[in-house]
């Protein structure tokens, strides 16, 4: 790591102290991640990379204006402090301008534990582990270990600086089968690197790969399908970007604006944004300065709670929850719910069959793309482990299956969930999540 | 050239370790953003990061290690750290890359910019933004707009081991608007010009005020509304016209990524997927009817995927990917295409000093046939006028697809008939493109860039302009 937690408070400090701007928030984001992509047994991409983004954002007479650099010498700092102005001065004025996070809203805790280096001889080693394994079965494993650790500093003229750190590690494997013409995929994350389970994902993915396939064509229609963690996490993360920030749900155009305390999915449905549980990739402060909170989405199907940034909070009389986003957002911009989890339910992976009896299971979806933000339907395809399930087990392979689906419906027919949740990779914290059997799945 | 001794620290370090081939690239970016959201400027930033990154190749493995430090000592322990991260890929390198042909250069490149965009106020960009924005919302029903105006300069600095060393400066200017209708239990949206995030291009300002955001924003603010009422696509198989601003998204999905060659060969099997696009089909695979003929051409100018040289130092060029139907040729890199016998088609790019460069499309064309727009709709009986990508969802090995457009016109004897909405399209790639009868000429040829094409892992975005005119495709299934 290039910076250590009192070298980014200095950086902070030293801007704010440059500033004559009324109002002034840096931050400064530290990150190295060594990233190592396979294919085919063997390594085609490895990089390590050693990162720092400053942002300035000031406030002068009601006119806000930023500015960015990957410098942090004095007169850099100086310089991008000056653009943060001009940009300021030539801006609109706000009507109500919310400031900069105060004393009472930001960050006060510890910066987090010190960080182990990340090594890229450990990381090809494990790829060369799982490509044996592939080997040994005569398939083909591809896929990528990415290994992150970052730290993020936020200071404001108001309140002063705080640092928090955090690191997401991820491993995906896909392991493809010539004799059959299958493939099979698992994947993990986890907040530290030796809890991987790499070799239980590189089985796994092989196993899925292992099921003789028949090539039939299955009619369009609904059918009953267990969706695996992958899949289940996809379209959790869907939701969440579509109905659960504050920005779409108050401008009146998620499925959830005008909703709060209705019951829109079945009751077995409870989800919650936890930035703080340890099962997942913790992020404790936001890129406003203020701690990450626990916000409760749906309760048995009722919708609880969206998640806010400063911004979309404060105008509402509402405090912000920790959900900001780094500014200027480059799309998704608003706060959003990324450490999600879903709760688990009281079957195995083998009742969940027995349960479901006959139908589909999906372990992995390509390409999903929202359709209607009326009734959250999707389209996609399945890859990876599409299986057809005959007398609670399952029978075959399928090839893979182009589907076009409501997801509101889906949501109110789940039969069943999985009593033992994965946390799959996803956007910062990963979504945590059991598989989930429902009927009416629709393909096309 | 500073650039030049900073470049030349870290190929001595790379050779001294024992790398057998490494290049760098030194980069200064400065960017502008600006965003309004429903009248309200949510971004309005200026930034300039600056960093090296360096690619290794040793013991036949590549490694690759990038940072912001471009001093001496720093230059030199972000080389060290390339060697070492390529003698650990070593580990699990069964076969040994092998490098093809690039001539070695000694050059300068700049793109076309008739404005400088950094030298035009900010003030005039934001007014631009927020009277497009009231423009937009003249009907109540638009319950909220966005608008983003981005401006990139990229002063690139190559040198190899091999002696080629070239200065690249390159302009992006673009920006597009968005306006939200929510009503009648509905909720639609118009993008401007498309859904592509924003219309971008190499230039300068000049390309803003052609776009004439103010202009067109009443339009299709009108539009919005207009959909929430607008009669739902009819169903079943039919003949469709594709506008360009929807046919640029579908031949960057199912046409573009199909003959990335890196793709092919599998680097992007676990993340966005692979290609059916296999070699064993070059030169004599029927990919679509013969009136269909793609093209990439990293020379077009003021295309967003234009340059001189891609980040492997090879030249900008014109190549067939599909030529009267044929699959004949591929983006590549001088890795892969010794694979397929031939020279790199110089498609190797990287959104940053920091990320590692890997095939991306550069400006691919569906080039123009012989109908006049008019008489393509004329001869077509029954069947849509679709508009603009709403959403789209493709398969693993990108043979099938599912798009919906964000609006379209019913064609009735030859005639464009009412605005239609929801209208979802289904296919295979192949069935598609063979079933293609009719391309319009070059006058209504229109060239679209997408400033983030996403792609590989880290996600880079990738510049990449898509041109072509509308076209016709026969009994097409729509709806659900």
């Amino acid at each position: 790591m290039g910076l250590s937690s009192e070298e980014i408070r200095a950086v902070l400090n030293q801007v704010l102290d440059f500033s004559s701007a009324e109002e002034t928030e840096v931050s400064l984001l530290v990150s190295q991640e060594v990233i190592t992509r396979y294919t085919g047994n063997r390594i085609h991409q490895n990089m390590e990379e050693h990162s720092q983004v400053l942002r300035v954002r000031v406030l002068c007479d009601g006119r806000m204006g930023s500015a960015g650099t990957n410098r942090l010498d004095s007169e850099s700092l100086l310089e991008t402090l000056e653009k943060a102005e001009t940009m300021a001065e030539l801006a609109p004025p706000q009507e109500e301008p919310i400031g900069f996070c105060g004393p009472e809203e930001l960050y006060q805790g510890e910066p987090g534990d010190a960080h182990d280096a990340l090594n890229s001889y450990r990381a090809a080693g494990t790829i060369r582990e799982i490509s044996e394994r592939a080997r040994a079965n005569h398939m083909q494993a591809a896929g990528t270990l990415a290994l992150s650790k970052q730290l993020l500093g936020i200071g404001t003229s108001r309140a002063g600086a705080a640092v928090a750190q955090s690191r997401a590690n991820k491993l995906t494997v896909l392991a493809e089968n010539p004799a059959l013409g299958t493939s099979g995929w698992a994947s993990v994350m986890a907040e530290y690197p030796e809890r991987l389970p790499g070799e239980w994902a590189a089985e796994e993915a092989v196993r899925r790969a292992s099921y003789t396939p028949e090539n039939k064509e299955l009619a369009p229609g609904a059918y009953p399908v267990i969706l695996g963690p992958d899949a289940a996490a996809d379209i959790l993360t869907l939701l969440a970007v579509s109905c659960f920030g504050a920005g779409a749900y108050h401008a009146g155009s998620a499925l959830t604006s005008g909703k709060m305390g209705e019951q829109l999915f079945g009751g077995n449905i409870t989800l919650k944004d936890d930035p703080r549980d340890p099962r997942g990739c913790r992020t404790r402060m936001d890129y406003d300065g203020v701690p990450r909170q626990r916000v409760t989405l749906i309760d048995q199907g009722v919708i609880k709670g969206v998640v806010y940034d400063r911004e979309t909070a404060l105008p509402l009389g509402e405090k912000s929850t920790g959900h900001a986003q780094p500014r200027p957002a480059l799309y998704l911009a608003g706060p959003q719910a990324n450490h999600l989890f879903l709760s688990a339910g009281e079957y195995s992976g083998k009742e969940l069959l027995e349960k479901m009896g006959r139908g589909l299971y999906i372990t992995r979806f390509q390409y999903t793309s929202l359709v209607d933000p009326v009734d959250l339907t999707i389209s996609g395809s399945t890859r990876d482990g599409t299986f057809w399930v005959e007398d609670g087990e399952i029978a075959h392979a399928l090839p893979d299956l182009n589907f076009r689906t409501s997801l509101v419906d889906l949501l109110n027919h789940v039969k069943g969930l999985g009593r033992d949740p994965l946390l799959v990779p996803g956007d910062l914290g990963g979504v945590h999540t059991p598989e989930l059997y429902c009927e009416g799945f629709r393909i096309n | 050239m500073t650039e030049n001794k900073i470049a030349g620290w870290a190929l001595n370090v790379c050779e001294m370790e024992g790398a057998a081939y490494s290049d760098v690239r030194v980069i200064r970016k400065q960017r502008e953003f600006y965003a309004q959201s429903s009248g309200k400027i949510s971004a309005l930033t200026a930034e300039e990061t600056r960093g090296i990154g360096i690619r290794v190749l040793v013991d036949g493995a590549w490694g690759f290690a990038a940072a912001a430090d471009l001093s001496k000592a720093g230059v030199e322990e972000t080389a060290r750290r390339a060697v070492k991260v390529g003698k650990a890929s070593a580990l699990a390198q069964p076969r040994k890359v092998i490098l093809g042909y690039a001539p070695v250069v000694e050059d300068s490149y700049e793109t076309p910019c008739e404005i400088d965009p950094f030298e035009v106020s900010p003030d005039r960009k934001v007014a631009l933004l927020l009277e497009a924005d009231q423009a937009m919302r003249r009907d109540s029903r638009v319950k909220s707009t966005a608008g983003t105006m981005e401006f990139i300069l990229r002063d690139k600095f190559f040198a190899s081991s091999e002696g080629s060393r070239i200065y690249q400066k390159i302009t992006e200017s673009g920006a597009g608007m968005t306006a939200t209708a929510v009503g009648d239990g509905d909720v639609q949206q118009r993008h401007f010009p498309t859904n592509l995030a924003r219309q971008q291009g190499t230039g300068g300002f000049e390309l803003i005020e052609d776009l004439d955001l103010v202009g067109n924003a009443p339009r299709i603010g009108e539009e919005a509304v207009r959909l929430l009422t607008a009669r739902p696509c009819p169903e079943g198989k039919m003949d469709v016209i594709f506008d360009p601003t929807l046919l640029a998204q579908v031949m960057h999905e199912i046409a573009g990524h199909n003959t990335e060659l890196d793709r092919v060969f599998g680097a992007e099997i676990a993340y966005a997927g692979g290609s059916f696009a296999t070699p064993d089909k070059l030169g004599a695979f029927r990919y679509g009817s013969p009136d269909v003929n793609i093209s990439l051409d990293s020379t077009f100018p003021g295309g967003l995927g234009t340059f001189g040289y891609d980040d492997e130092g090879v030249p900008a060029q014109k190549t067939d990917l599909i030529r009267e139907g044929v699959l004949v040729g591929y983006h590549s890199s001088r890795e892969t295409a010794p694979l397929i016998g031939r020279d790199s088609t110089g498609c190797m790019r990287a959104d940053g000093f920091n990320r590692y460069p890997i095939i991306r499309m550069t400006n691919i064309f569906l080039e123009p046939g012989d109908w006049p727009k008019e008489e393509l709709i004329a001869d077509t009986q029954n069947g849509l006028y679709l508009c603009v990508n709403k959403s789209w969802s493709i398969s693993q090995m990108r043979d099938r697809f599912q798009y919906s457009a964000e609006y379209g016109y019913e064609i009735k004897n030859g005639k464009l008939g009412p605005m239609v909405k929801n209208a979802a399209f289904s296919g295979n790639t192949v069935d598609f493109w063979r079933s293609c009868d009719g391309v319009a000429d070059g006058d209504s040829f229109e060239v679209y860039g997408l400033p983030f094409c996403g792609k590989g892992e880290p996600w880079q975005g990738g510049p990449i302009s898509h041109g072509c005119s509308p076209a016709r495709f026969r009994n097409l299934k729509v709806g659900g």
